[in-house]
């Protein structure tokens, strides 16, 4: 089935909710996504190291972060897969008309994200009795990461492609972009990303979201905090490398001022989450984490927003022609019912809408503009109304007086209307003239 | 003394980071943003709105090498008459009375002299590859911006989907 035969050419107003959906549905999608990623990724490497060294904590800390995060369908579905998809129809809009099949990817992203999702919960299963079920876990867990990984590859491959319009008609497959250089970066800032952001939610969650939880005792509390701590502080200062690194290879086309603006805002933001986790590392003062996380969520914003601010410059051009698009639309259907309204074919009323429209910016009746008078010139037109339609459906330069007059683009029936209109004004103005 | 040391390399850290983005952004601004040009030329009035075909006023694209920016003549001869009440007219019908050129700034700069290539519209455009390919949507924009990299895979990528000749010597000569 092809694909782009199900999407429409966008309205003005459906545009608008498509943007602004790119932005409030990553911020949704992202951190979810981020979180799942993170926490399977630390349960797995805990797991793996307290077997190696026989460590019970490790182990224990493993099972706690993965029946934590994980195992909720509602949750799979209405913040992984639904947002994903809604996302693609948002991108299909959005690039309507283009060579480039966004909702093509977006799917394959999804059916990636949603395996990931599942095995992330068959790790969730596996864990209740994580001692037991050690295989099954570590299988489902790996799975877990590996389509994740593969989902949000496929995510960055194709938000990062869309910032390129000079690549759109030569792609039939993202799969060859995704190893380019900006999916490469935009890769390994997501992981550094994602460990950050979970070690800052697992901080949260486990020490002042509603009072802190109960259900963890002291060893575990203090692991975490020291682990989670040194983990989120290590990562965070590493998230500026790649704000610069990625802003170096944005495409020029993408670049604006707004962008620098909002990675800047996200690096400040940044350090005032490292001060903080540095104090709570330095002081054991865990109720620093309650502003720790909502911080991080903050310069979440800012590094989407920067992300919304390179597309938009980006697809600036499209995105204007499908606005004039949906205008132009918009008008047709109106003259079309307007048409159906009086008698079928050419109308005198919609040739005078289209005289007002197009023709006067260089034509009067009785002054010259750009073009001649229409009294000098329409005289020859009137027992023969045939040639005037097809000189203003192919114009050619006839007086050199002039410059050429440029083909406007108008229906058969359109340029008769303004036909009809022209010669009844030019035959009523020559009657008064007598 | 360590206690204070920490948190202020933590801010300086930070702080760095943001001044690499300031320089970045001072780069950008200078040498790789859009250029301020000394009239608004807005292209979608006239190639959108009006439907002007680009090589009304780029008259030599299909001819020569160069497409050309048109001689201040070209716009008077629809702005003697035409909008003369706008500002961006004006300084143009000003441009016109003291027989000036418009000193429009060059927008495609990617062609380093040490790149060695001898770009030419013509071929191009008797080849049928439409402007926007190479120039992006100008009939959307107001002042022309540079939409494509002009990159050595740009180029080649297209002659690759249109079987146009790949050979060194075909552009640099």
């Amino acid at each position: 089935m092809n694909l782009e035969s199900l999407i429409a050419q966008p309205r003005a107003d459906h545009l608008v909710i498509a943007e602004y959906l790119t932005v409030i549905i990553s911020l949704i999608v992202i951190p979810y996504l981020a979180i799942q990623f993170g926490s399977l990724l630390f349960a797995f490497t805990l797991n793996l190291r307290g077997k190696a060294n026989n460590i019970p904590s490790d182990i224990k800390a493993s099972q706690d972060i993965t029946r934590f995060f994980n195992g909720s369908w509602a949750q799979i579905i209405l913040l992984g897969v639904l947002p994903l998809l809604v996302l693609g129809v948002a991108y299909a809009q959005i690039l309507y008309g283009t060579e480039m099949n966004a909702l093509k990817f977006f799917i394959n992203t999804t059916i990636f994200t949603f395996l990931g999702l599942f095995f992330a919960y068959l790790a969730y299963r596996a864990a209740a009795d994580i001692e037991a079920n050690e295989k099954s876990y570590r299988i489902a867990s790996g799975l877990a990461q590996t389509f994740l990984f593969l989902g949000v590859w496929g995510y960055i491959g194709t938000t990062s492609l869309v910032l390129l319009p000079e690549k759109w008609p030569y792609v039939h497959t993202v799969i060859p972009f995704l190893f380019s250089a900006t999916v490469f970066v935009r890769l390994l800032f997501f992981i550094f990303f994602a460990g950050a952001l979970t070690s800052v939610a697992i901080l949260f969650f486990s020490f002042v979201w509603s009072g802190g939880r109960s259900d963890l005792d002291n060893d575990l509390a203090d692991f975490y905090r020291r682990f989670f701590g040194g983990n989120a502080l290590g990562l965070t200062m590493a998230l500026p490398v790649f704000v610069v690194w990625d802003l170096y290879i944005l495409p020029r086309i993408a670049k604006t001022a707004a962008v620098f603006n909002a990675s800047v805002a996200f690096i400040l933001i940044l350090l005032l989450v490292a001060l903080f986790l540095y104090y709570l590392l330095k002081n054991k003062n865990l109720k620093l984490s309650g502003y720790a996380f909502p911080l991080f969520i903050v310069a979440t914003l800012f590094l989407l927003l920067s992300h919304y601010y390179a597309q938009a410059t980006a697809i600036q051009e499209q995105l204007k022609f499908l606005y004039t698009k949906a205008q132009e639309a918009e008008e047709q259907l109106k003259m079309e019912r307007e048409m159906a309204k009086g008698e079928a074919g050419p109308s005198v009323a919609v040739g005078q809408e289209i005289f007002q429209k197009k023709c006067i910016a260089c034509h009067q009746f009785d002054k010259r503009l750009v073009g001649p008078p229409y009294m000098e010139v329409l005289g020859k037109y009137v027992d023969n109304p045939d040639a005037l339609v097809d000189f203003v459906m192919n114009p050619r330069k006839i007086n050199p007086d002039y410059p050429p007059m440029p083909a406007q683009g108008l229906t058969k029936v359109q340029t008769e209307s303004v036909v009809k209109y022209l010669l009844e004004e030019y035959k009523k103005r020559s009657q008064g003239n007598q | 003394m360590k206690d204070k040391l920490i948190p202020l390399a933590i801010v300086g850290h930070f702080v760095s980071f943001v001044a690499i983005v300031l320089v970045l952004a001072w780069y950008w601004q200078n040498y790789l943003a859009t250029p301020k040009q000394p009239i608004e030329f807005p292209h979608y009035i006239h190639a959108s709105n009006l439907n002007l075909d680009c090589q009304y006023c780029h008259q030599y694209a299909s001819k020569s090498r160069y497409a050309t920016v048109p001689a201040v003549k070209v716009c008077v001869d629809c702005h003697e008459t035409t909008a003369t009440d706008r500002p961006e007219v004006q300084k143009l019908l000003e441009y016109w009375k003291n027989k000036e050129p418009i000193p429009w700034v060059k927008v495609h700069t990617r062609f380093r002299e040490h790149a060695n290539v001898g770009f030419r519209h013509k071929p191009h455009i008797r080849a049928g590859v439409d402007c926007t390919v190479c120039h992006g949507q100008v009939e959307m924009m107001t002042t022309a911006r540079q939409t494509r990299t002009m990159d050595m895979g740009f180029c080649v990528q297209c002659h690759r989907a249109n079987q146009a000749p790949t050979d060194c010597w075909t552009c640099h000569q």
